[in-house]
């Protein structure tokens, strides 16, 4: 602990007891569960609602057994490690706290499709599928049980309703956190569930209130990787768990310029790592498939003409209509990209893109915006490549 | 810091409150100041004359002489240091227990080299299957080195024939060693060295109103042990200094075991008006041990709520003020599918074992406890059943 003087210390801020009862929106002693992942987002918004005056329960999920083998796993979430971090917050706070075992479901859900995407040739989103599985449905159906009101979680977005009382998420206000785009599974009858008392607040705030609160993981490193694959990169991860397809890469025309031994170490868009001999123009992955080819080209090959996201689903609860004007967003951390609505068929959505977007990948969440706000979603199934945008 | 101790404990199986007595026992200890027992001075004379004192108690309780008495640091300890501490000829020994043994027997028995493992089948009521035991063991060929057994089943607080096996047993295995944990039978039910006629007897502390970390091991008089915990202490038995505090503990506890056994038709009477009250819900029940009076103690209702997931149902319980268990915490904190119920219920109905709580309740249990128990499990099995159907 870094014991500076009281002169040198910024002021602590105060509790923001006003604004977390105006986001939660909840009477004062209501049940409200947090899912604490044992990191200090989780925890902040544990500490801040239990100031606020709410009756907080604990909820960490745990998710998958830790390789016994893998010793240091900084920045990671939900592994056993991070339970213990939940609980020690907890009793710092004298909260009720569960661990639920989720394992059965994570491994079905997220793992699982993880490996298939990879092997498919599709590059998947584990982060979404996690919140749609198990943070917006298992999470939030413990919470109901447990008899609470709302399920708070420590993710930068900003979630409240319009003024036709429409659930509206939006980008969290400290955009170097925002994680709207992993949210957008989100649907209304969730959406009024669920709470994101970070979402108006910085990551620096945050960790000023782990301080304040004396939060033993206000320190905690960040946990920015695939929590499950920890320090390894994903294709080893698929390759230790089974392996992808090995295959060929070839060029547009067909013609063979390689071989590769793992289909996951590659993606749309790639451009290093691809093993082909230099010289020349620089090469990117445009398209990958179940048999293992993954075809190379130009930059210019990797342009977008249509999107097709299946199955799209609706924060709002309502449905887009063709010719709307919306922002698509495919990777994260990309900026959002004009396109339009051209159909809505059941569940699946077709954009045509209005201006330059290079590499989309299959099995990636493309998720739609109005502004800062997130209108929807869904995985990316099907990408039509050409010179469609002007 | 505000305790989240629940106002209704029914879980007295898991630990049993302190009484009085033990309060005020060691609260006069701790006032006194520490002394090493195997010291030379008065005061370490002080605390090996109230250890040994202690030892009469206990010895006593059970039928047993002080001599026989080795302090441990619980029931695990004590079930570790009978079984890995078993001196046998066999090459490749047998040990037998049944799925009604505490997890810290398996754990022992697991850790014994070269031994083999065999498990005596029960009867779906969680008792031993005398009449089978006696088809499997009593061959020639049979191969018995150690039979570890069970006395009261902690989950379903079935009493076992102990006596009756270990006629069987000695009759063909005269040379085979026979452990029984009495961890959960202390208080309940009479439990007497010599009548249960086995060399080897383990006590516990917390489920008799002593604190958890004090347990003990009778040993038959002439049987040697290779000490787990090799040291001077115990007799050369048991290595570590002593626990004052837990041997005085525990004492005292055995001391008050007349007032406990006095109390348990009381408990009974609750226990049944407890069943009376659940069984009256809307919710599906299915209990389990539901045997004569002679054959369970009257201590514990073990019930399955049809459909419902125990873990939900402990924590919304807990939540609602009262404090019940199911299967067998494990280190991370969460609930796995009871061992024990998933035995007896076979694996046609294996769904019942993941449904299953234990209430258990002791000498504190009041008539309110049980209509406040009553009440909650109403409240939760309701808004569970309502959440399964969203």
């Amino acid at each position: 602990m870094n014991q500076a003087t009281t002169t040198d210390m910024p002021q602590p801020p105060a509790a923001p007891v006003a604004e977390m009862r105006a986001d939660i929106g909840l009477p004062v002693g209501s049940r409200v569960a947090v899912a604490m992942s044992g990191g200090v987002d989780s925890s902040v918004v544990a500490g801040l609602l239990v100031e606020a005056g709410y009756e907080v329960i604990g909820l960490t999920a745990r998710l998958y057994d830790v390789d016994p083998t893998e010793v240091a796993r900084p920045g990671s979430c939900c592994a056993p490690e991070d339970a213990r971090d939940a609980r020690g917050v907890s009793a710092t706070l004298g909260i009720r706290h569960y661990v639920l075992d989720e394992r059965e479901i994570f491994h079905r859900d997220v793992i699982q499709p993880f490996l298939d995407d990879w092997r498919a040739g599709r590059t998947p989103n584990p982060c979404v599928a996690c919140n749609r599985s198990l943070k917006f449905d298992r999470l939030v159906a413990r919470a109901r049980a447990l008899g609470a009101q709302a399920l708070a979680t420590g993710h930068y977005a900003r979630l409240d309703r319009d003024e036709n009382g429409r659930a509206r998420l939006r980008r969290g206000q400290d955009r170097g956190k925002d994680q709207a785009y992993f949210l957008y599974p989100l649907e209304p009858d969730v959406a009024s569930f669920l709470r994101f008392p970070l979402g108006a607040m910085s990551k620096q705030e945050v960790r000023d209130h782990g301080q304040r609160l004396d939060l033993a993981v206000s320190d905690k490193p960040e946990s920015m990787d695939i929590c499950f694959v920890g320090a390894k990169k994903p294709a080893e991860w698929v390759a230790s768990h089974g392996g992808a397809p090995s295959g060929t890469l070839v060029d547009l025309s067909g013609m063979r310029l390689g071989k590769h031994d793992n289909l996951a170490k590659f993606t749309v868009g790639q451009r290093r790592g691809l093993g082909l001999p230099g010289g020349g123009e620089a090469k990117y992955v445009v398209a990958k498939a179940a048999d293992g080819t993954v075809t190379v080209g130009d930059h210019a090959d990797l342009r977008v003409e249509r999107l097709t996201l299946t199955p799209y689903s609706s924060v709002t609860g309502d449905e887009l209509k063709p010719g709307r004007r919306v922002g698509i967003q495919v990777r994260h951390r990309a900026r959002p990209v004009s396109a339009e609505v051209e159909l809505v068929n059941g569940d699946q959505l077709v954009l045509r893109l209005c201006a330059d977007l290079h590499g989309a990948a299959c099995g990636q969440a493309g998720v739609v915006f109005d502004e800062e706000r997130v209108l929807g979603g869904g995985t990316i199934t099907d990408v039509t490549r050409g010179a469609g945008a002007q | 810091m505000s305790s989240l101790r629940p106002s209704i404990y029914l879980d007295h199986h898991a630990s049993a409150p302190l009484t009085p007595a033990v309060r005020a026992a060691i609260g006069t200890l701790l006032g006194a100041g520490a002394a090493n027992p195997s010291s030379i001075h008065g005061a370490g004379q002080d605390a090996r004359h109230a250890i040994d004192r202690a030892r009469v108690v206990i010895a006593r309780a059970v039928g047993a002489k002080p001599r026989q008495v080795v302090l441990t640091s619980g029931a695990t300890e004590a079930n570790h240091a009978a079984i890995r501490g078993c001196v046998v000829t066999a090459a490749r020994p047998v040990a037998w227990s049944s799925a009604l043994a505490h997890p810290s027997v398996h754990a022992a028995i697991a850790a014994l080299p070269n031994w083999e493992a065999q498990s005596l089948p029960i009867t779906p009521t969680g008792h031993i299957d005398l009449a089978a035991a006696r088809q499997l063991l009593d061959t020639t060929d049979a191969r018995v080195d150690l039979l570890s057994v069970t006395l009261v089943s902690n989950e379903l607080g079935t009493i076992q024939r102990v006596s009756e096996l270990v006629g069987q047993v000695r009759a063909s295995h005269p040379k085979a060693l026979i452990h029984c944990d009495a961890s959960q039978a202390l208080g309940r039910v009479d439990v007497d060295f010599g009548s249960l006629g086995v060399d080897l007897l383990t006590l516990s502390g917390h489920k008799i109103g002593a604190p958890a970390g004090i347990g003990a091991l009778i040993i038959a008089d002439g049987l040697v042990l290779r000490p787990v915990l090799p040291g001077h202490q115990e007799g050369e038995r048991r290595g570590g200094t002593e626990n004052l505090i837990g041997a005085v503990a525990l004492g005292t506890a055995c001391g008050e075991l007349p007032w406990r056994r006095a109390q348990m038709q009381h408990v009974r009477k609750l226990r049944d008006a407890l069943w009376a009250g659940i069984s009256e819900l809307e919710v599906e029940t299915v209990r389990h041990a539901d045997v004569g009076q002679d054959q369970e103690t009257g201590t514990c209702l073990s019930v399955a709520f049809v459909g419902l997931s125990a873990s939900d149902l402990v924590m919304s319980l807990d939540v609602e003020g009262v404090a019940v268990s199911a299967g067998s915490a494990c280190s991370s904190g969460t609930l796995s599918a009871s061992p024990v119920i998933a035995a007896i219920v076979g694996e046609d109905d294996s769904g019942l074992a993941a449904s299953t709580l234990r209430f258990s309740l002791g000498p504190e249990s009041t008539t309110q406890d049980v209509d406040g128990a009553i009440a909650a499990t109403a409240l939760v099995t309701t808004r569970l059943a309502q959440q399964q159907r969203r």
